[in-house]
């Protein structure tokens, strides 16, 4: 077994041997020393670490990790706590995607806010990255890059658009202040 | 309805088969869009449906696992399954299928994997000929794997029946009604695992032994048919 082919595998395959390589991503040991495969997908050999992992063929299940950056919508808010209905992982939304994660007050801003109805509003679109392992998830917005991606006047309900550093309603002609992403969709 | 011949003259069965052979299977993955994950899977006239959704948050809370993801099961017989109507709530048989199957495939999940969320499995029978659970658990295992979840390996059911004293393999509804007994077996062909085993009728010890062996040879099979359904779909373009 010196060739290391790449091997097309589903649930259930033996892909190894237990004294030859780590099991990765996707591979387990079973009872008996043998290395299995977990997935419908195709083996990867790490050599120099002697790790044997399987590759997706389809999209993997998507969970929100530490870390990812995920989008999601502010379906409740208080002045200290939001809750945000996740819909895509790192970009990705091709799965059906539905978690819910919260974000604190003292996460929301690199300045002090007072409430945070000083950064987002209900129904606003923004990005976060995700601090913890489970649900319901942390989420934080004190990165240049996180924050609202889409805000609405809370007059009159028209989408915003970014002038400089702030927000403008062209029909009530005012501004508002939020946390805003670099990436906020609408610009003059 | 008077009893029919079951096993002929000749030793075949009412529609020819040798006692050991499965009826014509057919099996196919990927077949719905808004599923995570789905299969149907055709053994002679039974058609059933299994469509996979999650890892996802769990609705009600209250049944979140903290260390584990929660499997939740429905086996369900449409309307227009049966001869007759069937109505379209769930029966006493249907909620016993749906935890027979769901501990079958709780054995080979990795569960731990994903904590706080379910992974929600919807079988639909179609048509039914005998052997509708059995038919499920293998669409069931199909449409995890085809959704990406880990699983240590894929199950086969197979049903082994006694009729007229003879032991026959995947047996249909008249064999059924008709028989001596019938017992579905689901069977995880590459770690040598049964995950599930019913038995309904009398069998003596070494019938059993008998049957259990039978039963694997023919899960062995769709076993193979199963890991070719997947194959077609996913596998074959990436040969290189």
């Amino acid at each position: 077994m010196d060739k290391r082919v790449v091997k097309r595998v589903t649930p259930g395959d033996i892909v190894g041997v237990e004294e030859e390589f780590i099991p990765g991503y996707g591979a387990y040991i079973d009872e008996e020393g043998y290395i299995r495969s977990q997935l419908v997908g195709i083996t990867q050999f790490d050599l120099v670490k002697r790790i044997i992992s399987i590759k997706h063929v389809k999209d993997k299940p998507l969970t929100p990790k530490p870390g990812a950056i995920v989008e999601g919508i502010i379906t409740g808010i208080s002045d200290d706590l939001a809750f945000v209905n996740i819909y895509a992982i790192n970009e990705k939304f091709s799965r059906s995607i539905n978690f819910t994660g919260i974000i604190h007050v003292s996460q929301a801003s690199n300045e002090y806010i007072k409430s945070l109805y000083e950064a987002f509003r209900l129904g606003e679109v923004i990005k976060a990255k995700v601090l913890n392992d489970y649900h319901p998830y942390q989420l934080t917005t004190r990165e240049p890059g996180l924050g609202v991606i889409v805000a609405y006047c809370s007059r009159c309900g028209y989408p915003l658009y970014r002038k400089d550093d702030r927000l403008y309603c062209p029909r009530c002609d005012q501004y508002e202040t939020r946390k805003i992403s670099v990436f906020y969709l609408f610009r003059e | 309805m008077e009893k029919p011949v079951l096993i002929r003259e000749d030793g075949l069965r009412r529609d020819g088969r040798r006692p050991d052979e499965l009826r014509p299977i057919h099996i196919e993955v990927g077949v719905l869009k808004n599923a995570d994950g789905s299969a149907i899977v055709e053994y002679g006239k039974t058609k059933v449906i299994a469509a996979t959704y999650g890892p996802r948050e769990i609705y009600p809370k209250h049944l979140v696992l903290p260390d584990r993801a929660l499997i939740r099961c429905r086996y369900h017989m449409a309307p227009f399954s049966t001869s007759e109507h069937k109505s379209p709530a769930p029966s006493r048989r249907e909620i016993e299928l749906s935890k027979v199957i769901r501990e079958a495939l709780e054995s080979v999940v990795f569960t731990e994997l994903f904590p706080r969320t379910t992974i929600d499995i919807f079988i639909e029978v179609l048509q039914a000929d005998g052997g509708t659970r059995t038919a499920g658990l293998t669409a069931a295992s199909l449409a995890l794997a085809d959704a990406g979840i880990p699983m240590r390996d894929l199950v086969a059911g197979v049903a082994v029946g006694k009729i007229d004293g003879v032991l026959v393999l995947d047996i249909d509804e008249i064999e059924d009604e008709y028989g001596e007994a019938d017992m579905p077996i689901g069977y995880a062909a590459s770690i040598d695992e049964i995950v599930l085993l019913q038995l309904n009728g009398v069998l003596t010890p070494d019938e059993m032994k008998e049957a259990i062996k039978l039963a694997k040879k023919g899960a062995e099979q769709i076993y193979k048919l199963m890991k070719e359904a997947l194959h077609r779909k996913y596998l074959r373009v990436l040969e290189s």
